[in-house]
């Protein structure tokens, strides 16, 4: 058994804090994600289906990380596809 | 890109007939094979599993293409998979090799020197007291596993369990530790305030 650093306390206690009461699963993250980078793009108000995205990318480290490769790779290739 | 449907909607329709039209499931491989050779790329990784990756990618797109809503371009929706499949990959090859029944937070002793302690030290503390006293073992052990840098996919498997009941178990065992929290006097945005590094007590 083994007890969490200081550094790893303090990661848990932003992920605490950023909790919601109900929140989406990856999956259904990674359902909405191209919608939801869409309408971020786009800009304006984001849905409440685009708001449950926006949460679960604070409380997921995975799933941010997948959302930062997306965000980039559309800058590079996203704009050039007709589709 | 092989061959050029025409319209998104084309592209769709085309995917969607039994068996799939090749053309537009070699398109779906390009894209798939681009966004997974970028990704592997920006994350330092060689291609050698490129080809596997990139067949891994198009079979779940065309296995879950039933899930596309049309509110985003479609190479956006495939590109999302390639990603998703391209990191998983890298976690599973760089999953730290990590026994889980050595995991599991303990109490932590008393702070040495107990006058020195400032608010962000008790706000730990805290947390420490509500890991024990809110969390089952198995909620502990998958909160340490998780701040170690073992992947959802990879925990999954050696708690025999799948990524969505654990992140199930993960977001309770969070919601619990906001509420412990909240019971010692820890407000969210005294959490926020405190970890900003501005002075304040609960």
């Amino acid at each position: 058994m083994t007890e969490l650093s200081d550094a790893q306390a303090e990661a848990l206690l932003r992920l605490v804090a950023d909790t919601a009461e109900e929140e989406i699963l990856c999956e259904e993250f990674r359902e909405g994600v191209a919608a939801y980078h869409a309408a971020l793009t786009a800009g304006g108000p984001l849905s409440a289906a685009n708001q449950r995205i926006a949460q679960h990318r604070k409380a997921c480290p995975e799933c941010e990380e997948e959302y930062e490769v997306l965000s980039e790779l559309e800058g590079v290739e996203g704009e050039s596809a007709p589709f | 890109m092989s061959a050029h449907p025409g319209t998104e909607l084309d592209w769709l329709e085309q995917l969607r007939q039994v068996p799939p039209c090749p053309a537009a499931v070699e398109m779906i491989r390009e894209v798939s094979r681009k966004a997974i050779s970028w990704t592997l790329r920006r994350k330092g990784a060689g291609d050698q599993d490129l080809e596997d990756l990139a067949q891994d990618a198009t079979l779940r797109v065309l296995d879950r293409l039933h899930t596309f809503r049309g509110d985003s371009k479609l190479s956006t929706w495939a590109r999302a998979v390639a990603i998703h499949v391209a990191l998983s990959h890298l976690r599973r090859r760089k999953a730290p090799a990590i026994s889980l029944d050595d995991l599991g937070p303990t109490l932590r002793g008393a702070a040495a020197d107990p006058a020195n302690q400032t608010a962000r030290d008790e706000l730990i503390d805290a947390l420490h007291d509500a890991i024990n006293s809110a969390l089952t073992e198995k909620q502990r052990t998958a909160i340490q596993a998780m701040l170690m840098g073992v992947p959802l996919v990879v925990l999954a498997e050696r708690m025999g369990s799948n990524p969505n009941a654990l992140y199930k178990l993960y977001h309770d065992a969070r919601k619990k530790l906001k509420s412990a929290l909240e019971s010692s006097g820890y407000s969210e945005s005294e959490v926020r305030t405190l970890l900003a590094g501005e002075s304040s007590s609960p």
